[in-house]
């Protein structure tokens, strides 16, 4: 007797939308007031109020708004829906129940999905429909932007669901199926930042604070909070910057979490077809992913409770460490591995007691991996801390630290950075003993003159970033102390390469007057000791950089930094002799159309050398002090800006 | 015709089949009975294709039964704990079974609805376990399967229900010459409807015989000895007892095989009892190392 195949029953659909009809009128209804009502209401407040294009005011709501809600409502109701429609697999009752009918898996696994999947969809198509009243109820129908938030919409609860869908089919427990949707939505982002909070303190090189580079493997994070829709603004006639329309920039990200949605619910449906059904109410219901589960609790758990312990407990900082906070940390991280790794141990047994025989062995394993790992880190085992790439190697290097950020492509500039790169490596310990000393109390550094503004400091951070000809990118970041090397010299000589100047002050769009959007002069006057600003023509302000600030600039006489007040000096001179209390901002705007612009600035400060600016200033009767007369608030910062 | 054979199920390393081989034959009332534990659900579980077995095979004639519809359609469970959708009435259940079984009969439905007087309109939730369990009776039975598994079906039910659930049952089996595979622990019960039986200990089936070949192989034999007289050798015997002079042992064999050997004894008096199916469960377990134990306070 062979089995007809059917990959869907009508009468089990059917069944599960009648039981969960609420949850699923929930999400129609939530999303009926998010747009259609809610658009309803600003249109009819705009009617009244707004100035500009109702159009615009309803493409904003549609797109903008429409954005963000998708990915809310999609991972929300996507986890929930999944929660209703394979809830048959967390009761071995309701399994016993299913299982025993007439369908293949497959079949229970497809209508299943399919009621999710169509309260989803035919809930966004009613809410698509009823916006498309509201808005040609207002005249301003723009099927644009709406077909823009139905794929939005769409793609996000494809993903959501199928991702929700193969959460369920990984666990035996309804109650574990939200931590495990949550964990996995988040524990990518979570784990590098945990990760490299503790790689900062055990390796030399490493930034805690930087930006995750793996956040788009952390779906809400980047469908949440990187956005994805940008504005189409104008300056009018009248200056006015207006909004003229939005762009939704997301859709290659969307199309691939989509399509990755797809593919989870073919895992799932592979997973459900496998599933050895007396696995309801078990917390891993795949018995393979069983130790990978303990594994990864023991490992999840030691980043982030040593991490955390680490901090708050032991107080130590998540920068560069020494050798006995490394211990303490290597100490709070087994800590955490013995929670992560026993709280795996009691959820999957579903007892207290699991504190006996063989699970200590693989508690052991797990502390063993920790150590390993952090003392091969500390030791440098894989060579991370001299992993410095040649000048050929590299297509352009970006360093930032406290000073407007600059990138180099010319070889000779990317040897001194390479250099540079090389001697903090070298001075590691000079730098480690200086910081240790300064954590410790002796021998700490304060200059006579200091007063808390960031001017004083006695370090300076570096961040490098080399862009490799073969693609990669290497990044590093340290902190370097001014009294400890001489890097720090080193550092403002590049900066102030002629390349570095030219990259930081040089304006990308002519400076025309019909480019010209407004400008002036900011200086503390010597004759009344306050500070003055001069406003500058469209004729003046072409002049005056074209003829003498970028003469003075090619000249080295403007636009250098010193990066402290105190301890730097550029062309062998100091700041305070060197830069006037006086900032020219030139702001420029080139229009290309309707639509398209370009917007630069610039703002540079007057310094003694430079003669061509200086002999414009004298013919506008402009006399600036020098920098450090005027009051010390007005000094902060300067020095990072001139 | 229901065939396992050599069925293992492992769960988490604990063995709950153990190789396990039975076979109700067509039309077969077949009682498995066993202390807890011994794998009489889990069997059924996969009888009924909800569990996959490690190995071996189940066939209903012929044909395997997990991930079969075609089969699956035929065999009606009824479990231990009965599960319905929260939300639903009996009215909502039957609706549900009517469009997933393709034999569903809802004029078996309304005819049986006097049988069991329950009411439509309530929700499932609301009943008491009994009624749940005629409730399931009810539906089971509309289903016009040609497999009928339960697993402790009358748990629950008053005695006047549990006579006119297994009335129905024995109706249907002479009307349709349904199979049933039943498992209880109500041993007395069992004797009345089956006509088969198993008895399964840790995951392995002890024994499997027709009721009436079960009970004619087994003896209970009271008899007095003169003094000094002693029981024949070659006797299997599972249990003894005695009051005073008078010995009751249960052997295994026949009334006239072990009558004709314990007449070699002379005794002064000797008497064969009818071996309730209670009994010879607790006599063939005790080989297991599952006797009763005396206990003293």
């Amino acid at each position: 007797m062979k089995s007809k195949t059917s990959f869907f029953s009508k009468t089990l659909f059917f069944n599960t939308i009648k039981r969960f009809w609420p949850l699923f009128a929930a999400y129609l209804l939530i999303w009926l007031i998010i747009l259609p009502l809610s658009l309803n209401g600003i249109l009819s407040w705009g009617l009244e109020n707004y100035e500009n294009d109702l159009s615009i005011l309803a493409a904003e709501k549609v797109l903008t708004q429409g954005a963000v809600y998708a990915t809310i409502m999609a991972s929300a109701f996507g986890l929930f829906f999944a929660m209703a429609a394979f809830s048959y697999l967390y009761s071995p009752r309701s399994v016993s129940m299913i299982c025993a009918l007439p369908n293949k898996r497959e079949s229970i696994f497809v209508s299943q999905l399919s009621t999710g999947l169509a309260a989803m969809f035919v809930s966004n198509i009613i809410v698509f429909l009823i916006t498309i009243l509201v808005e040609s109820s207002y005249g301003i129908l723009d099927m644009s932007y709406l077909w823009q938030w139905l794929g939005i919409v769409s793609l996000n609860c494809l993903f959501f669901y199928g991702f929700a869908v193969f959460c369920a089919s990984l666990t035996g427990n309804i109650l574990v199926l939200p931590c495990v949707y949550l964990v996995l939505n988040f524990t990518v982002v979570v784990v590098e930042i945990f990760a490299r909070a503790i790689l900062s303190g055990v390796y030399y090189g490493i930034s805690s604070t930087t930006a995750p580079v793996l956040g788009f493997m952390s779906p809400i994070y980047e469908l949440l909070l990187n956005k994805h829709v940008t504005e189409i603004g104008n300056n009018s006639v009248d200056g006015a910057y207006r909004a003229i329309g939005y762009e939704f920039q997301g859709w290659p990200t969307l199309i691939i979490y989509g399509a990755l949605g797809a593919v989870f619910v073919v895992l799932a449906l592979l997973l459900v077809k496998h599933r050895r059904m007396e696995t309801a109410g078990d917390v891993v219901a795949v018995a393979p992913l069983k130790p990978i589960f303990k594994y990864c609790m023991a490992l999840g758990c030691a980043l982030v409770l040593g991490v955390v312990m680490n901090s708050t407990i032991f107080y130590n900082s998540n920068n560069y460490l020494g050798y006995g906070s490394i211990a303490i940390l290597l100490v709070c991280m087994l800590f955490g591995a013995f929670i992560g790794y026993f709280a795996a141990e009691m959820l999957m047994q579903k007892t207290l007691k699991v504190f006996a025989g063989k699970t200590w062995i693989g508690f052991g394993i797990s502390c063993l991996v920790i150590i390993v790992l952090m003392l091969s880190c500390e030791f440098d085992i894989f060579g991370f801390e001299r992993n410095i790439p040649e000048a050929e190697e590299v297509a352009s290097v970006s360093i930032h630290g406290s000073f407007d950020g600059i990138t180099l492509e010319n070889p000779e500039n990317i040897q001194s950075v390479i250099d540079l790169h090389k001697s903090v490596v070298d001075n590691k310990a000079i730098y480690e003993n200086y910081r240790e000393n300064i954590g410790t109390g002796t021998d700490v550094y304060l200059h006579p003159d200091y007063n808390g503004s960031s001017s004083y400091a006695d370090n300076e951070p570096l961040s490098i970033d080399y862009s490799l000809k073969n693609g990669k990118m290497l990044s590093r970041h340290y902190v370097l102390y001014y009294d400890a090397t001489d890097d720090c010299a080193a550092l403002n000589d590049i900066i102030n390469c002629r390349e570095a100047v030219d990259y930081r002050k040089l304006l990308d769009i002519p400076v025309t007057e019909e480019n010209f959007s407004m400008g002036y002069i900011r200086y503390l006057d010597t004759v009344t000791g306050e500070y003055q600003n001069y406003d500058l023509s469209s004729e003046e302000a072409v002049k005056l950089y074209n003829d003498c600030i970028v003469p003075d600039i090619e000249a080295g006489s403007m636009g250098n930094v010193w990066l402290s007040t105190e301890h730097s000096k550029v062309n062998g001179r100091a700041y305070f002799s060197t830069v006037y209390d006086c900032e020219i901002y030139i702001e420029l705007l080139q229009r290309k159309g309707e639509v398209d612009y370009r917007y630069d600035s610039s703002r540079t400060y007057l310094t003694v050398d430079a003669e061509n600016t200086l002999a414009w200033f004298e013919k506008q009767d402009i006399k600036p002090s020098m920098m450090g007369v005027g009051p010390v608030s007005d000094k902060a910062g300067d020095s990072k800006a001139a | 015709m229901i065939e396992v054979k050599n069925v293992t199920k492992t769960f988490d390393g604990f063995k709950a089949l153990n190789d396990l081989t039975l076979t109700v034959p067509t039309g077969a009332i077949y009682g498995l009975v066993g202390p807890n534990g011994a794998g009489k659900s889990t069997i059924i579980r996969h009888v009924t294709g909800i569990l996959r077995q490690d190995s071996g095979e189940i066939l209903i004639d012929g044909n395997p039964v997990y991930e079969n519809p075609a089969v699956k359609s035929n065999i009606a469970y009824i479990p231990d704990d009965v599960f319905f959708f929260t939300q639903a009435t009996i009215g909502d259940m039957m609706k549900f079974y009517r469009g997933v079984f393709p034999n569903f009969s809802t004029e078996r439905y309304e005819k049986l609805r006097k049988a069991f007087d329950l009411n439509e309109k309530a929700k499932m939730r609301s009943l008491s376990k009994g009624m749940q369990k005629q409730a399931a009776f009810w539906l089971t039975v509309c289903m016009c399967p040609k497999v009928l598994v339960l697993d402790e079906p009358v748990d629950g039910l008053d005695p006047v229900m549990r006579r006119q659930v297994w009335s129905i049952l024995m109706s249907d089996v002479a009307e349709n010459g349904t199979t049933v595979l039943v498992s209880s622990h109500n041993l007395r019960e069992l004797e009345d409807v089956c006509d088969h039986v198993g008895i399964m200990s840790e995951g392995r089936l002890l024994l499997e015989q027709s009721l009436s070949d079960l009970q004619e192989n087994i003896s209970k034999v009271q008899l007095a000895l003169p003094d000094g007289g002693v029981l024949p050798e070659g006797l299997s015997i599972l249990h003894k007892s005695s009051t005073g002079r008078l010995q009751t042992i249960i052997v295994r064999g026949g009334a006239e095989e072990v009558t004709n050997k314990l007449a070699t004894c002379s005794p002064l008096f000797m008497d064969v009892i009818p071996l309730t199916l209670e009994e010879i469960f607790i006599y063939e377990l005790g080989g297991e190392h599952y006797e009763v134990k005396d206990i003293v306070f």
